[in-house]
């Protein structure tokens, strides 16, 4: 790849500055990729120590580091959590790029690690960012026994879920579009399966997730409220492997290994709901194929990976849809209805070292949103047909260089582009003979940005700060901002540490829901042409307290403000595939404060955590209560959320725990009505009407009121033995142990004439199955 | 949206297969308080004598009838000119001797001592150019005759078209509005369609009770559509109502609150539908139409 190297080093000629400063260094410079020493996968997040000093880095997502070694320094410590650390003297270090190799399989508790960038704990000390592991996925993050990523990410304090069994993540106070969510680098939408119960992420294909809450580093841009980091799994590069799973509602299959020993990977991972299938088959029978309904879910990622010598390059796809359809056959007609949601991401990113302390990387990637419903009906006559749907598209490249200038300093810096395509309303239809299309025209935002930060560490300190600059241009109107970023922690001993961050942030578009009873439905659009960028600030500041990894306790607390953010309250589902959505939409702003807590204790037979967050979220739009703040949509007093984790077993051949889940938080705003007023009957005979118009319940404004307070208790048992190849996992356990009728949705009932409330998620059994091989 | 019965049933039954234990109850949360609020609702029909109804807000879920408002000041405005005062026929109902006229602006103001002067505008819309003959249906099975409306480009101050018939007795009295219309044009509104191949007759669509047609749709493509009732009878009214914007968005808003079913809808689209008013310190609706009638 010379011509990837030349494009790389021109960058660097923007760049005279660092280079300048790069060469005002001297010290010895070590630099190499971590890799698990069984798969050859790449391990993001490794510890690389210096000793005597303490001082160190971590490797990024590509299983890199870079590291400028103090004078003096005698060994180098290389470590990762469940893995055997490496220690190597440094007259032992060569001049050339290292690949190391860690053994797992090894519980790391006697290194005191003190890096410049980040810690392994979930929380990490000097900065709001939350870590997770593929070890870590399948704790306490699972509906119906299938694990899931966004459900344990909804257990962190200052994150909270929307509906029960829902993969909504709404970060202090956010909207769930306000999230960045990266695959490999590359932005997704819409990660909701199954109407929301599950994501779309298949935790067998990933590897790491990083989760910005606040002090989002400059790299990042694009959305108000937070950054989720999601990284595949390469693959094995030894040997071929994979493993299958069946759970209550979906069953899913990963292969993976090498195309080429050592050289390259290959991994595809694919899962499909099972439950559609028994319904399906069992009407279509019993109808004679006249009937048929189907309901299902599936996704598939693929991902190949080359080595080329210290260089690297991936390519990544994935495709998830949600299917929902019901086709019947007459005499005369044949009839076919059809909804159906999904995503198509594809990307490629290339990797090089261009030198002991210059790392490059390169992305290129296309995401696709759409949501469409579709009806058609075949007569003798006619064939007729109404489709209408909304879609979202983005291209877009990055490129950037991480600098290691000397042991304290890195500095981060690239270019980002996107052309992202939005098409509100799409409706065809055509009615015996008659065609009528109504197309909203397409909206384009092409943006560009430049950012840059220093990551400045010292023993004592950390400072992350950058800026990010924004040029756009949206529906023809140009746009120029300018977004700084900083993030400061101090290490006032080694267990005690200070952090404080800020950002300021802006999105293009908007993320309108279909419905406002909390369904997970969504459609994009951009922000209005005479609607300036919706802008959000975050300050937080904190303390993490922790000793040797035996516990760690993290608190933070935050102040947010949103501005130019839309909502749309009043019929929401008119506003999905119409023209005139932007009349259908308010715009206004929103602020929310909290404090987070994060409680972790590690024992010998166990580990015990305590998340809990006390939050306030308003919002105010100048059509409701007079313009005064109210609750906003996701607005949680309490939130918290214990886990307990007894390990029964762990040794080599079997391990067996049990695991206990507390959830409680104060029920979520709701909106009902606050009078009745007497109504009118449409013309003309009012007496022929099956609905009763004599009066209309009348709402004050949004979120109203709320629903009664949340709480579950989960209970599940997981055992896992070592078979001849692989391994065999067996859970089982309940969900919402002790019945708790937590109300998922309240509603009129007109026979009752009396608001209900249906519980959706009562006790329930359930059960996992997996085996490696 | 537009989500035909069957479908979500079936989307219901799957939920119920997974969640077998699910179940509904008493909703066990409070209800949001709001003093008392006043409430007009007048409907001015061109033509017609002008009739306001008056009365107090009451608690969600109650039983109780509404409370009139009895002796309030109504000024009532045509184009700027106030109409004489009106008489309280009944407790909480005032009638204008006066017959609306399209095209006017009509501008209401109530008051009552200890009570906020209430107001609304409308305006009472020229009628659209519209004919209705009864024709034969091509694909009839059931019924050889359908009616084919043909219409002309939409009045400024209309904001949608509605299409209601009426089944009449033989003294020529309209008895019963048809519960449904079939009609498979592309210019309808589809908020109150279900799809249901079964339909005879060669339709596919049908509406509850009325077709309605945004003035939008009118601009931009074919002004002629075909539709029949579910039930023909010796003699029927098919009534154009043009309609005002207040009109318009207090009916659609109205129709779509009370015609979510929580046994169809459920969990996917019941939603709370803020009811559309025009009313300042109130609520209710103060809204102006135009109606023709064609008999068959």
């Amino acid at each position: 790849m010379p011509y990837i190297h030349r494009l790389f080093h021109v960058i660097l000629i923007f760049f005279p500055l660092f280079a300048n400063m790069a060469n005002g260094y001297s010290q010895q410079k070590v630099n190499g990729y971590v890799l698990d020493i069984e798969t050859g996968e790449s391990l993001p997040g490794a510890n690389i120590i210096t000793y005597p000093w303490g001082t160190g880095t971590t490797t990024n997502q590509y299983g890199y580091f870079s590291l400028s070694l103090p004078n003096q320094t005698q060994k180098v410590t290389i470590s990762y959590i469940g893995y055997k650390p490496i220690e190597i003297s440094t007259s032992e270090l060569p001049d050339s790029t290292l690949i190391l190799f860690l053994e797992p399989g090894y519980i790391l508790n006697d290194i005191t690690v003190k890096t410049n960038t980040l810690q392994n704990f979930i929380a990490t000390p000097n900065s709001p960012i939350l870590k997770l592991r593929q070890s870590e996925f399948r704790q306490a993050g699972s509906i119906f026994g299938e694990p899931d990523l966004l459900k344990k990410i909804q257990t962190l304090p200052g994150i909270s879920q929307g509906k029960e069994g829902g993969s909504e993540i709404y970060v202090r106070g956010g909207h769930p579009g306000q999230n960045l969510i990266m695959l490999d680098g590359a932005p997704v939408y819409n990660i909701n399966h199954a109407f929301g119960l599950l994501s779309i992420f298949n935790v067998d294909a990933l590897k790491e997730a990083t989760i910005y809450k606040g002090g989002i580093p400059a790299r990042f841009g694009g959305r108000l409220s937070s950054v989720i980091d999601v990284w595949g799994r390469e693959g094995n590069e030894n040997k071929n492997q994979g493993s299958f799973f069946f759970s209550s509602i979906g069953t899913g299959l990963t292969l993976e290994g090498p195309v080429v020993k050592k050289k390259s990977t290959w991994l595809l991972s694919a899962r499909r709901s099972w439950p559609d299938l028994l319904y399906s088959g069992f009407q279509s029978l019993s109808s004679n194929g006249r009937f048929v309904p189907g309901i299902s879910f599936s996704d598939i990622t693929a991902r190949v990976n080359f080595k080329i010598g210290t260089d690297r390059l991936f390519l990544n796809l994935y495709h998830g849809k949600d299917n929902f359809f019901v086709r019947s056959e007459t005499a005369t007609n044949k009839t076919n209805y059809h909804l159906s949601w999904g995503n198509y991401l594809a990307s490629a990113g290339y990797t090089s070292v261009l030198s002991s302390d210059l790392f490059a990387h390169a992305l290129l990637y296309f995401s696709n949103y759409f949501d469409k419903e579709e009806s058609e009906n075949s007569s003798q006559a006619y064939n007729d047909y109404f489709e209408r749907l909304s879609l979202f598209r983005e291209l877009g490249t990055k490129l950037s260089l991480d600098w290691q200038i000397n042991t304290n300093l890195l500095i981060k810096t690239g270019i980002a582009g996107s052309y992202q395509r939005f098409r509100p309303a799409k409706t065809n239809q055509s009615l015996q003979g008659q065609y009528y299309s109504e197309n909203s025209p397409y909206s384009d935002i092409k943006t560009i940005n430049l950012y840059g930060e220093g990551i400045w560490s010292t023993e004592h300190w950390n400072l992350q700060a950058g800026i990010r600059t924004l040029g756009e241009k949206r529906d023809g109107k140009s746009i120029t901002a300018i977004l700084p970023r900083l993030s400061i922690g101090h290490n006032l001993s080694e267990q005690f540490a200070l952090k404080a961050s800020g950002m300021i942030t802006r999105q293009s578009f908007y993320v309108l829901s279909k419905s406002s009873s909390g369904w997970p439905g969504y459609f994009y659009v951009p922000v209005p042409p005479h609607v300036d960028s919706s802008m959000g600030t975050d300050l937080s500041v904190g303390f993490n307290v922790s000793t040797n990894r035996k516990w760690n306790i993290d608190i933070q607390g935050y102040i947010r403000q949103y501005k130019n953010i839309a909502a749309s309250y009043e019929i929401p589902s008119d506003a999905f595939a119409q023209i005139d959505w932007a009349e259908k939409i308010k715009i206004g702003d929103g602020r929310s404060s909290g404090l987070e807590f994060l409680g972790e204790c590690h024992y010998p037979f166990g580990a015990l955590k305590l998340a809990y967050t006390l939050s306030r979220t308003q919002a105010k739009f100048n059509e409701y209560y007079d313009g005064q703040w109210f609750n906003g949509d996701y607005d949680r007093r309490h939130d918290l959320h214990l886990n307990l984790l007894f390990s029964l077993k762990n040794d080599a051949t079997r391990k067996r725990q049990l695991s206990v889940n507390f959830y409680y938080r104060t029920g979520q705003p709701l909106t009902l009505p606050s009078s009745e007023v007497s109504g009118l009957y449409p013309p003309l005979l009012k007496e022929s009407y099956w609905y009763d118009f004599s009066f209309i319940p009348h709402y004050s404004g949004p979120n109203n009121t709320r629903m009664p307070d949340y709480h579950r208790l989960d209970i599940s048992y997981e055992t896992t033995k070592k078979k001849k190849h692989g391994a065999r996992t067996l859970s089982f356990g309940l969900y919402n142990a002790y019945n708790r009728q937590n109300p998922y949705l309240i509603y009129f009932d007109n026979d009752d004439n009396a608001y209900k409330q249906l519980t959706l998620f009562p006790v329930m059994p359930f059960i996992m199955w997996k085996r490696t091989f | 949206m537009y989500m035909p019965g069957k479908p979500l049933s079936f989307i219901l039954f799957l939920l119920s297969l997974n969640l077998t234990l699910s179940c509904t109850s008493e909703f066990e949360g409070e209800f949001p308080r709001e003093a008392p609020m006043p409430v007009i609702n007048a409907i001015i029909t061109a033509d017609s004598t002008i009739s306001v109804t008056l009365s107090w807000t009451r608690r969600p879920n109650s039983m109780e009838a509404f409370v009139p408002i009895t002796g309030a000041e109504i000024l009532l405005w045509e184009n700027n000119t106030l109409l004489d005062l009106p008489q309280e026929t009944e407790e909480g109902v005032y009638l204008f001797n006066h017959s609306a006229k399209a095209g006017c602006i009509y501008r209401i103001e109530v008051s009552k001592s200890g009570m906020k002067t209430v107001s609304a505008t409308t305006i009472v819309p020229e009628n659209m150019e519209a004919s209705v003959i009864l024709e034969e249906n091509p694909l009839g099975e059931w019924d050889k005759n359908h009616f084919k409306l043909t219409l002309g480009g939409p009045t400024d101050s209309m904001r949608g078209l509605w299409i209601v018939t009426t089944l009449n007795n033989n003294n020529g009295t309209s008895v019963e509005q048809a519960s449904g219309l079939y009609c498979n044009s592309v210019l309808p509104d589809v908020f109150n369609r279900t799809y249901d191949s079964s339909v005879p007759d060669g339709y596919v669509y049908e509406y509850e009770f009325f077709i309605r047609i945004d003035a939008q749709s009118l601009n931009t493509t074919s002004q002629v559509l075909f539709f029949k009732p579910w039930t023909m009878s010796s003699q029927i009214d098919v009534f154009i109502i043009t309609a005002s914007e207040d009109y318009d968005k207090y009916f659609k808003t109205a129709w779509e609150q009370k015609s979510w079913d929580p046994e169809v809808d459920l969990p996917f689209s019941y939603q709370p539908i803020f009811i559309y008013s025009n009313i300042t310190n109130g609520y209710g609706i103060f809204a102006g139409c135009n109606i023709q009638k064609f008999r068959f």
